[in-house]
């Protein structure tokens, strides 16, 4: 415990030299035109004007990229896009700005929302590939377009006009494009810590338990990807004013690949990384062209080096690498909940939905020549235990995976309530009040435990489409939490990084997000596993207070808490079930005696 | 257009398809086995093709130039996997695209060092330069050597995969890493070698393409996309996708921007239509590559992972 301490504590510190030098490297920046030196050097504006358009479109890959774990290639699209929406509009004679940022923002917006629906159908490799090769098809469509230029691109045939300013002007260009970037980082600083962001990062970190918890975690990427094209785009519309020029280069994958640089250079996932990847790679690239004409020579091995050694980029190695902390209350002792544990309190068992009542029939899995799940039929309703016991490769985890959806059965129906839940995606079922947990531990390791039973509380709630309001500030969302915290039995670590919480207790805070996202079905896949006797008791004790108010599912090896616990008892035995009664018959069954618990028992 | 036009564009697109296997090949490999995403593949391509034009032009050989530039990229493909590469193996994707992307920025730095920024040329070897009759057809004997060599080194590597003694680590390693590595096989070694092998056949595409495009700075890219859209039809991780969805892209992208334009005029206006076929011909294989995406996410021959 004091150790977590010491630890948020220089976790604390560290973030406040991070908050430091941020302020610093956005006061030189906000400053910079006011030294008459830089406003008479057109060149060093113009650099700094780039670095910070650049670091505005990589603040909207990094959405992507550091928050969400989406590796876009190609990213560079959206960018010539806005450069193209600036450049298209003036060519005809347009030259309202906002009329250009608008046609960026629906332009890439719709881009964004139709490759990204398509690229999100896959994921790792094949995503990188895919939004590389959207971006190469748009690159090829423009070099192709020759009203436009084509391949030789279009001169801006007049700058963007705001009301009267003329983004001609160097200083005005640098000013406005400074303010957007101010803008697009306080947005930022406020959409990862809302609902919203919590929903991506949540994604990125632990796909599968955020659908566990009810969380349409495609729905939320989509929405990230599409407006991170949004905010790329408008930095296009900047970029041409400073270049005066559109090209098809502007959207190559060598563009989209410096993007990449500056997010990963800068420090992924934390929220000023991208301004100090762009100010590190474009200053670099600058020095490196006085030395010699083949810099590149020396940039690519650099970044051969970069990638081989950084994890966490400038941002980390300045202090703001842990990225949440700068949002974190201070970790003071939670007193929220006065009442006894044992009771379970307003706040969570308000989050209780009616009682439920499940059933499966005939229910099959066929794994190649392997028979899973072999004609399983079986009731659970609230007020009881249903126990499933058997061997080591009973098919008792994929019996529990077909219930909450991860696994498709191949025949058999579920029914909750009478409704037919067979073919409902994960977080449906979910949402529906069917609630699993894990029997190898699965927690956003990121993530505090408070962090990670709100964001159970937040897929119940719904409601995961608000962008502002920081989670750490809504009551609705921690009270609950810290309720099932406490019903868990873990509220004192409820602002521990749940990485480093013990074994047994990260068993207990599974069990707080089963709790705490409304559950009407548990379905426990051996909650005592690694377990020490002590907290095996302890869990016992606590499943006995869960059996008045839920329908419970319980797959577990230790024979002790299942005859202790269980109102019925089913045997697996190659993924058929041999017997199912009260424990006291399955206690008398000769065959289960025989088939499991040994021929001696 | 006359059919006899048709069947040249077709060869033509078989032709390209062969290429785009032996880049597919190397890299659907490295991936399926290596779990690597390696961009630089298109800087072997071009390594390859800048090294067998000069080797040409210095001995005046074709095949002796052939003969050299193999054990050539077969160290360059090794020594980069010894010296950064396989310190990346177990990284996530982003940090393996990052280093790929620097090496491409190095090479094209290099051969524009070594060989200039303009492009430079390849002659077709004396023996090829004629004609072949086929079908009633003249084709050029330079791209039907590139189709049958191609089709050649598709069996040999079909071979090597599932007949040689190799090959059967190479599949075991495929799924299950650990497992042979703890069989005492030497997993680096072996890694090296994949290595070497794809950067080989990416060189001999760019030696097939070298007397029939202009060897230049920066070609390896745009082939290396075309690869990728390739690997994700066909399924990344197989041999036989990469085959199918090479030919398949090849002759769609090649028909497709021979026939679309003539096609628009027959419905619009000759002007627009000038301007949106070409643009509509290179969308093809990307409208392609979605659709195919759409049906079958994980591509027409999706590998089995254990």
């Amino acid at each position: 415990m004091s150790s977590a301490i010491a630890a948020t504590a220089s976790r604390g510190l560290k973030a406040s030299r991070g908050r430091w030098v941020a302020l610093l490297v956005l006061a030189l920046f906000i400053l910079l035109p006011a030294f008459s030196v830089f406003q008479e050097n057109a060149f060093t504006l113009a650099l700094m004007s780039r670095i910070v358009i650049l670091a505005i479109a990589a603040v909207a890959l990094n959405l992507v990229l550091g928050y969400g774990g989406m590796v876009s290639f190609g990213h560079a699209l959206f960018l010539g896009l806005g450069v193209y929406s600036a450049a298209i509009p003036a060519f005809h004679g347009v030259d309202n700005g906002f009329v250009h940022l608008l046609i960026a923002i629906t332009v890439c917006g719709f881009t964004g929302l139709v490759t990204g629906a398509i690229a999100l159908r896959t994921q790792g490799i094949a995503f990188i590939m895919i939004t590389l090769a959207f971006a190469q098809m748009f690159y090829f469509v423009f070099v192709s377009l020759s009203p436009y230029g084509g391949d030789d691109g279009l001169r801006l045939a007049t700058a963007s006009r705001f009301g009267d300013v003329m983004l001609t002007h160097p200083v005005w260009l640098y000013g406005i494009s400074m303010a957007l970037l101010l803008l697009a980082l306080g947005a930022m600083h406020r959409l990862v810590n809302s609902r919203f962001g919590m929903a991506v990062r949540g994604s990125r970190i632990n796909e599968t338990r955020m659908r566990a918890l009810g969380f349409p975690t495609a729905r939320y990427r989509l929405a990230a990807y599409v407006l991170s094209a949004m905010l790329c785009g408008v930095a296009g519309v900047l970029y041409a004013n400073l270049t005066q020029f559109a090209a098809p280069s502007y959207m190559s994958w060598a563009m989209s690949g410096e993007l990449i640089v500056m997010v990963v250079l800068g420090g992924m996932g934390s929220i000023m990384g991208p301004l100090y990847g762009a100010a590190a790679l474009l200053l670099t690239e600058e020095a490196l062209k006085t030395v010699t004409e083949h810099w590149m020579i020396i940039l690519g091995p650099s970044i051969v080096a970069v990638a081989v050694a950084s994890r966490r980029g400038i941002a980390g190695l300045l202090g703001a690498g842990g990225q949440l902390s700068a949002a974190l209350p201070p970790p003071t002792p939670e007193t929220a909940s006065t009442h006894e544990p044992g009771v379970l309190s307003d706040a969570l068992s308000s989050q209780d939905g009616h009682p439920a009542k499940m059933s499966v029939r005939g229910l099959a899995k066929r794994f190649g020549g392997l028979l899973a799940t072999d004609d399983v039929s079986l009731e659970l309703e609230s007020g009881q235990i249903h126990a499933v016991i058997g061997p080591n490769g009973a098919g008792k985890s994929t019996l529990i995976g077909q219930l909450a959806g991860e696994v498709a059965p191949d025949s058999g129906t579920i029914t909750l309530d009478g409704q037919d839940i067979t073919r409902l995606p994960v977080y449906s079922r979910s949402l529906a009040g069917l609630k699993r947990s894990y029997q190898i531990t699965s927690v956003l390791p990121e993530f505090t435990a408070l962090e990670n039973v709100m964001l159970a509380v937040q897929a119940h709630q719904g409601h995961s489409f608000h962008f502002w309001k920081p989670v750490h500030r809504q009551e609705s969302l921690k009270e609950p939490a810290l309720a099932a915290l406490q019903e868990a039995g873990l509220l004192e670590h409820a602002h521990t990084p749940a990485a480093v919480l013990a074994h047994g207790q990260q068993r207990q805070l599974e069990l707080a997000m089963v709790l705490a996202g409304g559950p009407r079905v548990l379905l426990l896949d051996e909650p005592m596993a690694g377990m020490s006797m002590a907290e095996s008791r302890q869990m016992t004790e606590v499943l006995i207070r869960l059996r008045e108010r839920y329908a419970i599912l319980l797959v577990e090896h230790d024979m002790e808490a299942v005859f202790r616990l269980a109102d019925r008892v089913s045997v697996l035995v190659y993924g058929r079930c041999i017997a199912s009664g009260s424990p006291e018959e399955i206690r008398n069954n000769a065959e289960v005696q025989r088939a499991y618990l040994g021929d001696e028992a | 257009m006359s059919l006899n036009l048709f069947i040249i564009q077709a060869l033509n697109g078989l032709q390209l398809g062969v290429l785009l296997f032996l880049m597919a090949a190397g890299l659907t490999l490295v991936f399926g086995i290596m779990n690597f995403v390696n961009l630089a593949h298109g800087s072997m391509y071009m390594m390859g093709a800048f090294i067998a034009a000069a080797l040409y032009n210095y001995t005046g050989s074709f095949l002796l130039a052939a003969l050299l530039v193999i054990p050539i990229m077969m160290l360059v493909g090794m020594a980069l996997d010894w010296l950064a590469l396989n310190k990346l193996y177990d990284r996530d994707h982003l940090y393996q695209v990052l280093a790929t992307f620097g090496l491409i920025l190095f090479f094209n730095e290099l051969a524009r060092m070594i060989w200039g920024p303009s492009p430079i040329y390849m002659d077709v070897p004396d023996a090829l330069s004629g004609a072949v009759k086929l079908f009633g057809i003249r084709y050029p004997a330079y791209r039907l050597l590139i189709i049958v060599a191609g089709l050649a080194v598709a069996l040999g590597c079909y071979l090597l995969v599932h007949h040689t003694r190799l090959g059967m680590l190479l599949r075991a390693g495929a799924t299950h890493r650990d497992m042979v590595g703890a069989l005492g096989v030497n997993i680096r070694l072996l890694n090296a070698l994949l290595f070497g092998l794809g950067a080989v056949l990416a060189a001999v595409a760019g030696l097939l393409a070298g007397p029939i495009m202009s060897v230049q700075v920066g070609m390896g890219e745009p082939i290396l996309i075309l690869t990728m859209v390739v690997i994700v039809i066909g399924g990344i991780g197989s041999v036989r996708g990469a085959f199918y969805a090479s030919l398949i892209v090849g002759v769609v992208d090649t028909l497709g921007r021979t026939l679309l334009p003539s096609l628009l005029r027959n419905v619009m206006e000759r002007s627009s239509a000038d301007i949106a076929g070409p643009a509509i011909a290179s969308m093809m294989i990307y409208i392609l590559m979605a659709v195919v995406l759409a049906l079958r996410p994980r591509g027409l021959f999706p590998v089995q992972r254990g």
